[in-house]
């Protein structure tokens, strides 16, 4: 083992270090250790592969990328990419649950620990070239998280609810195992660079590859057919590792989803683009009509950040730079929007303060500083301008529309009405004159920092996705994007 | 690269004072009166700079025709679509920002004794602010379609926290509505660009590239028209507009009035016309059914209603057929009339709302029957509503009368058919005018059990000092600001007179 190969994998190997040390910790009897060390320590290495991450990323930039490979790895920019997004996502998910991890205790040192390694699991989705790499990697990125939501071993219904969730998670590997498998076999090659070359024919096997392909990634993603599945997932899970569950498992399903579809699967797009479309605008008309019936806030949430999900499907379909770059994008805003809002929705449970529209009745007149926060972070689900939503229905109704699809552009722009629709009815609630409950205390200070972060991420990515697109644009360079 | 920061002053300044207005506290009576303070500041500041600014831009000579560009700045590059960071003044945009500066320190005025919900309530007021000026302000379609957007939640929570039974009814209908319009002006001008292969949404590139053809460019029109039409609440699209009007606090309808009619106007010649003359040339005679229709209905409905509220929204839906004469009639001078008449608008339709909210307010009803009369011992309701309702039928002297004198004038000249029609329409809204104000604003000695109400005072008699001062002034002086209105409006019809023989022959072919 070379020390170039130490250093070119240098992220994950700090993850797992980080990972080995927090298992070293969780060992330790109560008394000899604080009950956040472990956070710390994740903490402390999530920060050491950030950096490590924007220096590979920065050495990147030139007129051509200087992409390293070792075996079925690659660090290229779109990796780099995915790498800098898992890693600030599970920095917020730490953050933004600190308030719930008190739930998981004693086993906080090994939450910690599955933290890192699904983390790790998602930097390796992004690298890999290869579908056994990939499909291994998933398999790390989704199952210790879902592990981890049965941390609350005294909690019967949290450990029914985790392993519901581990059997969907598996659910979902199977499928993309299968269908990866099944285009594997028709190409003869594993490596997804030369899967393209043995796919030139229409076989009736390639769609079904590629419907297994989606229908695995949907789950992760909460698109439909699993929205009504998603939208009751959280009740009963313990908060903190339901929240890194959510986020870790959507950037590994759009990591692996955009290195196959359009990479892969570019050389056949009749074999995936009308499936891929059909169901992004299934998701995005039922979310929101599912999130209207909803009687708690984390239902609602859960039902529209999916549809915001389901608009980077649209991005694919364009299947050029410009449109895995609005999936980039939108990853890049979705990401912090949902660890505010789950975090912001985890830090009121663990004061005692219900999610029903009873609870958050007048919260406005009770809490303002909670109210206003929630109600802002729910104008950027809505899309309201100028919050980087409304740019991202903007950049999905063109790609929609570039793709030669006008009907799922405006599947998109009724799903965005209905999305405010949703928003409406709640701010309402918020602002009800019926000041009713007791007041709502500000979260504790990790969490708070770490809402108000994603809090600011989420009104000035709007404002600031000039620079961001660019970004986005550099990391979906061309020949990621298939032949 | 211009960068001058006073448009971006202008449309920002409210968005500051509703971050502070947020922060203040609202537990005292001092505390409220800073909360009042701090939102008749974050209004009056603009107004200040806009005064100091374009009263001198409309003085000089030549002026009107080319956009001044305040701020352009590259925003988004790469994707389908650029977008600039774009805020320029002209002839089209310039009268409405001055007036939009000039009505929301009324609309703060008119809501000073408000008792409850102080922060939430400037909050949003000033929210609504920012949309309505980055949308006259904007010179680029993509930041024209955000600022577009960016009122319609706060207008909404606005029209549901305060009001009748129906409130939260409207401001759904309002959301969806409008929602649905913004949908359609974004499909629109994706598919304009697909059309033209163009991809910047810059007003100025945009209105010299050629413009979609056939039936592209006919989709594209309609979607646009559909866009707009649901911001003016025209027919059929006014349900939410009089819903919101009769449903809303006396200050939110005024605030309704003021971004539907001025807006819609505005995005008719700005956005539809000018972006696409092929498609506005083909649909030049159901726009002028159109027009007749909404002004016959909506003077028709006001002639029949018994609620006040609802009576006045629905003369204000028939206005809206004014505007779309003037839009169909593609002249320079139509078009600058529409232009006027939008300015025009934004004073006297809050005046007018001003004066019959203050009559059902102090009332507590709104049905005509028990109300008539009511009014007859208040000389300052009854001027500010003979104010606002000649101003709307363009009595001389005042806003309305220019705007409304070119419509007709042009009309004649292009559609005399259905500016004749128009014209008995006009005469139709008048009598329900007369009928309003007979009923609510003079004697009624048959009454027994007269409803008397008391006389405009204090803050609301500034506001409504301020909108009639604006009536006035801009109707005496209307030779000062109408010629560069005019200009302003050359480039659009220059436009559709260079396709215009084009669209003939392909026609005819």
């Amino acid at each position: 083992m070379s020390w170039a190969f130490l250093q070119d994998f240098g992220p994950i190997g700090v993850l797992l270090l980080g990972a080995a040390t927090c298992a070293a910790l969780s060992r330790l009897p109560a008394g000899a250790r604080h009950p956040s060390a472990s956070r710390w320590v994740a903490l402390g290495a999530l920060l050491l592969a950030f950096a490590a991450s924007i220096g590979f990323w920065r050495s990147s930039l030139g007129p051509t990328a200087p992409d390293i490979e070792h075996g079925s790895f690659l660090i290229d920019r779109f990796g780099l990419y995915f790498y800098v997004l898992a890693l600030a996502g599970a920095g917020a998910a730490l953050f933004c649950g600190a308030d719930s991890e008190a739930q998981l205790d004693p086993n906080r040192g090994v939450y910690h620990l599955l933290l890192l390694m699904s983390t790790a699991g998602v930097l390796m989705v992004a690298s890999s070239t290869d579908v056994v790499t990939m499909d291994s990697a998933l398999a790390l990125a989704l199952l210790p998280l879902a592990l981890a939501q049965g941390l609350r071993k005294t909690d019967l219904g949290s450990i029914r609810a985790a392993v519901r969730s581990l059997s969907a998670q598996a659910f979902a590997l199977v499928a993309i195992a299968s269908g990866s498998a099944i285009l594997a076999g028709l190409a003869g090659s594993t490596g997804l660079l030369r899967i393209p070359v043995g796919l030139h024919s229409l076989d009736p096997l390639v769609v079904v590859g590629a419907l297994l392909v989606l229908l695995g990634a949907a789950l992760p993603l909460g698109l439909f057919p699993f929205l009504w599945w998603r939208s009751s997932q959280g009740q009963g899970l313990p908060a903190a590792p339901s929240l890194a569950a959510t986020l870790l498992g959507w950037l590994a399903a759009a990591a692996a989803l955009l290195r196959l579809l359009p990479g892969m699967l570019g050389a056949a797009p009749a074999s995936w683009t009308m499936a891929t479309a059909v169901l992004a605008a299934a998701t995005l008309l039922l979310a929101p009509i599912l999130a209207l019936r909803q009687r708690r806030l984390l239902g609602a949430v859960l039902c529209l950040l999916p549809a915001q999900l389901a608009l980077g499907l649209a991005g694919l379909l364009e299947s050029s730079q410009a449109g895995v770059a609005s999936v980039l994008y939108l990853l890049l805003c979705t990401v912090p929007l949902g660890a505010a809002l789950l975090g912001w929705l985890a830090a009121a449970a663990a004061q005692g303060q219900g999610d029903g529209v009873a609870d958050l009745r007048g919260l406005w007149g009770r809490s303002p500083l909670m109210a206003g926060g929630l109600g802002l972070l729910l104008c950027g689900l809505a899309g309201l301008p100028p919050m980087a939503g409304f740019f991202v229905r903007l950049l999905a109704a063109s790609s929609a529309l570039q793709a030669g699809m006008g009907w799922l552009a405006w599947a998109e722009l009724l799903s965005a009405v209905l999305s405010a629709l949703v928003v409406f009815r709640w701010l309402l609630r918020l602002l009800d004159p019926r000041v009713e409950g007791a007041e709502l205390a500000l979260p504790g200070l990790t969490a708070r920092l770490g809402i108000v972060l994603c809090g600011g991420a989420v009104l000035s990515f709007g404002v600031l996705i000039g620079p961001l697109f660019a970004i986005a644009s550099r990391a979906a360079f061309p020949p990621l994007v298939g032949p | 690269m211009p960068s001058d920061l006073t448009l971006s002053l202008i449309v920002f300044i409210p968005l500051v004072g509703a971050a502070l207005i947020s922060a203040l506290p609202v537990r005292t009576e001092l505390h409220r009166f800073r909360v009042r303070t701090t939102a008749l500041f974050a209004t009056v500041i603009p107004l200040a700079i806009a005064l100091f600014d374009f009263l001198g831009q409309v003085s000089s000579p030549g002026a009107g025709s080319i956009p001044e560009p305040s701020i352009d700045a590259p925003w988004l590059r790469g994707a389908f679509f650029q977008l600039d960071y774009h805020l320029g003044t002209d002839g089209l945009n310039l009268l409405l920002l001055l007036a939009v500066t000039a009505l929301f320190p009324a609309l703060v005025l008119a809501s000073w004794r408000r008792r409850e919900r102080y922060r939430t309530y400037f909050a949003l007021l000033l929210l609504v602010e920012v949309g309505l000026s980055g949308t006259f302000a904007s010179q680029d379609l993509g930041l024209f379609i955000l600022f577009f957007a960016w009122p319609i939640v706060p207008l909404a929570l606005l029209i549901a926290q305060d009001g009748g039974r129906a409130r939260v009814a409207s401001g759904v209908r309002l959301l969806v509505v409008q929602g649905l319009g913004v949908a359609a002006l974004v499909a629109g001008t994706m598919l304009l660009l697909l059309g033209t292969g163009n991809t910047t949404l810059d007003f100025a590139t945009l209105t010299t590239v050629k413009s979609a053809s056939g039936s592209t460019g006919l989709v594209v029109e309609v979607l646009f028209l559909i866009a707009f039409l649901a911001r003016m609440g025209a027919f059929p699209l006014q349900r939410w507009f009089t819903d919101a009007v009769s449903e809303s606090a006396t200050p939110v309808s005024m605030l309704v009035a003021a971004s539907a009619l001025p807006v819609g106007g505005y995005g008719l010649v700005r956005v539809a016309l000018a972006m696409e003359p092929n498609g506005a040339l083909q649909v030049t005679v159901p726009l002028l059914a159109l027009a007749l229709v909404t002004l016959f209905w909506g003077a028709l409905r006001a002639r029949a209603e018994q609620h006040l509220r609802r009576l006045a929204a629905n003369c204000l839906v028939a206005l809206g057929g004014l505007l779309l004469l003037g839009v169909a009639s593609f002249t320079e001078t139509s078009l600058g009339g529409v232009i006027y008449l939008c300015f025009a608008y934004l004073f006297t339709a809050p005046l007018l709302l001003l004066a019959v909210g203050a009559v059902c307010d102090r009332a507590g009803m709104a049905q005509l029957g028990p109300l008539s009369g009511s009014a007859a011992a208040a000389p300052r309701l009854r001027f500010c509503f003979a104010l606002a309702v000649a101003g709307l039928l363009g009595v001389p002297l005042l806003a309305g009368f220019p705007g409304l004198f070119q419509v007709v004038l042009s009309g004649l000249d292009t559609h005399r058919f259905f500016t004749v029609a128009a014209l008995a329409g006009i005469l139709l809204l008048t009598s329900a005018f007369w009928r309003m104000g007979q009923r609510v604003f003079a004697n009624d000695a048959d009454n027994p059990e007269l409803t008397t109400v008391g006389d405009s005072h204090g803050s609301e008699f500034y506001s409504a000092w301020v909108l009639g001062t604006g009536i006035v002034l801009f109707g005496i002086f209307a030779g000062y600001f109408v010629p560069y209105a005019v200009q302003g409006t050359s480039l659009v019809s220059a436009r559709i007179s260079a396709v215009a023989p084009a669209n003939t022959a392909a026609s005819k072919s």
